[in-house]
Formats: structure tokens, sequence, C-alpha cells
């Protein structure tokens, strides 16, 4: 019998702070306000101290000049981290996908290129196989309570229905859905059981649900009231786990300089 | 002891290449059937879809070299596509004849349990059938698996380890000195690497 999954997010942005290439983990509140809270790789190996199931690496703001910095930070994990690893962010080819496997990438996470473009994800299936094409849905209940699918990074409405996109894409060979409340996301406020429990009757491939972690009981939920396989949480973990990393990002946000690496 | 692990192209083999060296292996990474004829411990891992995987195979001339390897009754171990490909065929891609060193065919996963998803992704618990085989630890452990295709052996002799999804589900298959694993020992955090020094020590 497959185990629930617990799985930390781990988004990140090239720090304002330190001007370089360098990502910085942050955490997001409705996808709009970015708070930094420490270094991508150190915290992946805490959430391997504490045995998360997997994890995921996503790039907010990713440009195709800066892709140096989310390789790093997987060239680095691959060696540290014995557990798999998913990437998303900004990946818009074939070329994008084989970088990212080849940097120590288990899964890709596609989201954006895939609505702009549905056949990149049979594509990505085609050549890899559906095991390693996650596709990533952020959504948001407009005005007249429809769930309906967000591109790039929440500003575009598509229009689309969340069930109906998440069929679109298991169809067209995706392996696991990244289902995530734009509404909820850094509210803490529990997660969106009634679309999670819609998505999840809809499609036979796992469905990781995301947006809105504050508790514990809230992963319980998800699992108890959805059939969702995989609850994931960035805020959550960050803020819960009161390691001196956290403090000192916090102390460093607040405009402080603090020595940041350990 | 020396580990020679098979770079088919897509995969990174970081994690797999670290895992050897924290139980203390040394281990290379090769690609020409050269390097197959002068390894002792063989690792064919993989990623991607079955038909991309035997393309790799056959495009970097490895056929003939790996069947050799096996009879040679040097020790060979493929880690989930890697394994798969031992058999004589897989259907990912359409019909694709694969390795043939297990009798047996790559086939879909079926769904059995009512929650059961496909791909299946996550942690399972292993199940030993055949006791003989010392790479497991006495106790069930769960080991991450990412797979849509099961490997059905034609010999249930050569069905060393299973996960439960409803039906038995292929997790480990041995032939003489040729092994897979459906799960990723370098993904599996603790009991991967203790499988992996088991494997080195019992072959």
């Amino acid at each position: 019998m497959l185990k629930k999954r617990l799985i930390p997010k781990l988004q990140m942005k090239v720090s304002r702070m330190r001007g370089g290439e360098q990502m910085v983990l942050v955490t997001t509140i409705k996808f709009d306000r970015v708070v930094e809270v420490g270094d991508p790789v150190s915290q992946a190996k805490i959430y391997q101290a504490q045995a998360a199931d997997e994890l995921i690496f996503l790039d907010l703001a990713p440009t195709a000049e800066r892709r140096r910095g989310v390789v790093d930070v997987l060239r680095k994990a691959s060696r540290e981290i014995f557990m798999p690893m998913t990437v998303g962010g900004g990946i818009k080819t074939i070329q994008d996908v084989q970088l990212m496997l080849k940097s120590g990438a288990d899964k890709v996470s596609i989201n954006s290129e895939a609505l702009h473009r549905p056949k990149f994800i049979d594509e990505t299936a085609g050549i890899f196989g559906s095991q390693c094409v996650v596709v990533s849905i952020d959504y948001s209940r407009t005005a007249d309570g429809d769930a309906r699918v967000f591109a790039d990074r929440g500003k575009r409405d598509t229009k689309l229905s969340v069930v109906d996109w998440a069929i679109e894409v298991e169809q067209r060979g995706a392996g696991e859905i990244l289902l995530t409340s734009i509404d909820r996301d850094g509210t803490q406020q529990g997660l969106d059981l009634q679309t999670t429990k819609e998505v999840t009757a809809a499609v036979r491939i796992p469905v990781i649900a995301s947006g809105g972690c504050g508790l514990a009981s809230h992963f319980v939920d998800a699992f108890v009231a959805t059939s969702a396989d995989a609850v994931a949480a960035g805020t959550f973990f960050c803020a819960k786990d009161q390691s001196p990393m956290q403090t000192r990002a916090r102390i460093m946000n607040s405009g402080i300089p603090i020595r940041l690496e350990t | 002891v020396e580990v020679s692990i098979i770079r088919l192209g897509i995969s990174n083999l970081g994690s797999l290449v670290e895992s050897f060296r924290r139980i203390g292996v040394s281990c290379r990474m090769i690609t020409s059937p050269q390097d197959v004829r002068s390894a002792g411990i063989l690792v064919l891992p993989g990623v991607g879809s079955f038909g991309e995987g035997m393309a790799a195979i056959h495009r970097l001339g490895l056929q003939t070299v790996l069947e050799e390897h096996a009879r040679g009754q040097k020790p060979l171990l493929g880690i989930c596509l890697g394994m798969q490909m031992l058999l004589d065929a897989g259907y990912e891609s359409g019909f694709v004849p694969g390795l043939g060193l297990v009798p047996g065919e790559v086939r879909r996963l079926e769904k059995k349990l009512p929650g059961q998803r496909i791909p299946n992704m996550g942690w399972c618990e292993v199940r030993i059938r055949n006791t003989n085989i010392r790479f497991f630890p006495p106790r069930p452990q769960a080991f991450y698996f990412l797979h849509g295709y099961e490997c059905r052996c034609k010999d249930e002799n050569n069905l060393l380890a299973t996960i439960d999804l409803g039906y038995p589900v292929a997790a480990a298959i041995g032939k003489e000195n040729v092994y897979g694993v459906q799960f990723h020992p370098e993904k599996s955090q603790d009991a991967g690497l203790d499988f992996l020094e088991r494997f080195i020590r019992e072959v």
C-alpha cells in the first residue's frame, strides 16, 4: 500500500540582497508578497533530516539567462539529498527539462507553458516518461464561485475550469498534478478541500494538494476528506521550524545586515 | 570493490554516486562497450521511457557487452527503468525488445485498489519472497517507487520481492547474477543506503 507523502515546497528566487545569481528560499502569500527565509540547499538538508518524503523546488522568477541559480541548487542538493526532487518554474522547452533532469531533478513541474501550448505535456511525457512529468495547476475561486486555472504565477485567468484542465493534462500524459489554491497560499487557514476532492475524484494520477497549511491538522484533513496522495507546503514547514536559519533570515529581511550562511 | 555505473544520457547520477560514496564504495561512470567489458559490479540506472532507454543502449552499442557481462557471472543491478530493460520486451512506447537477460515482459500497472494511482509514486513497503536473498533486512522497509509500468517475470523464481498494489507487483527481481529493483535506492534515504550496502556485500 502506497503511503501518503509530505512534501516541503522550496520556493526560490534570486536574492535581492546579494545582487548575484544565488537563489534564496522564500515563502509567498496569495502569490503576491514574497518573504526571504533562507538557503534552499541547507533547508533541504534539514528536511531530509526530518524525513520528508520528497522535495519540490520552485523557481518563482525564472528567466532564460538565470538558469544557473536553479541548476546550481539542484546539483548541490543531488549530492546531499537521498530523496526525490521535483523542480518547476519557467520550464518551457525539452532542453529545459533535459537540463533539470541532468542537474539532479527526478521530476519536472510544468505550468504556464502547458497552458500556453498543451502539446508540451505530450512531448515531455513521450521523451522522459509520464512518471517524471508533474503538471502544476494554480487556481483561484472567482466571484461566481468557479475554481479557475490561472497562468503566469496567478496573473492570467485562463477561464479554464480546474477539473477540466486536470482531466486534459492526465490524458496528455502528465504523471502527477500539483494543485495549488492561490487564495489559500501562505494564509495558513487550511487547504481547499472542496476543489481537492473534485480534482482527485476526476483523475487517476496522483494529486498533491497545496496552499494553506497552517496546522498539522490541515494535512490530516486533506488525507481524510479527499483522496490526495500528498500534501505540499512551503510556509508551514518553513515557519514552524524555528531554526536559526529562519530567525536570521527574518532579521535580514528587515534590512538588518546579518550572516545568512551557516 | 568498485562499481561501474552506466550513464545512458538523460538522468542525473549524482545521488547514486553519492550513495555509493556514503557506504564506502568507489564508483565510476561509464558509457562505452570497452568500459562495460572491464567492469566488475555493473549498475544500470535509468529514467525515461522504455523505448528511449533501449534506444540509448543501442546508440552506445551496449547490448552485446551487457549480454557478455551477464554470461560472465559478473553482478549486474538494474534500477527502475534499468530493471525493466533487463526483460525481453516493453510496451510503454509500443512493442520494444529489451535486453532479454531475465525472461518476462514490462506491462502497464493495473488498477486493482480503489485509490490506486498510476503511475505509482511514493513509498511502499517491500515484501520479501525469497529469503535466500539477503539484500533486505528481516524487518519490512519502505522504499521510494516512481513507475507506471511493472516487470512481469515468466519464471516466478525470478521474483525476489514485491509490493502490494492490490496484487503483487515486482519490487526486486533476480536471475543468477542479474538483479533489478523497481524502487530507487538512491532516493530511499537510509533504507536505500542499507540496501546498496547489503547488495555490494552479498554479490
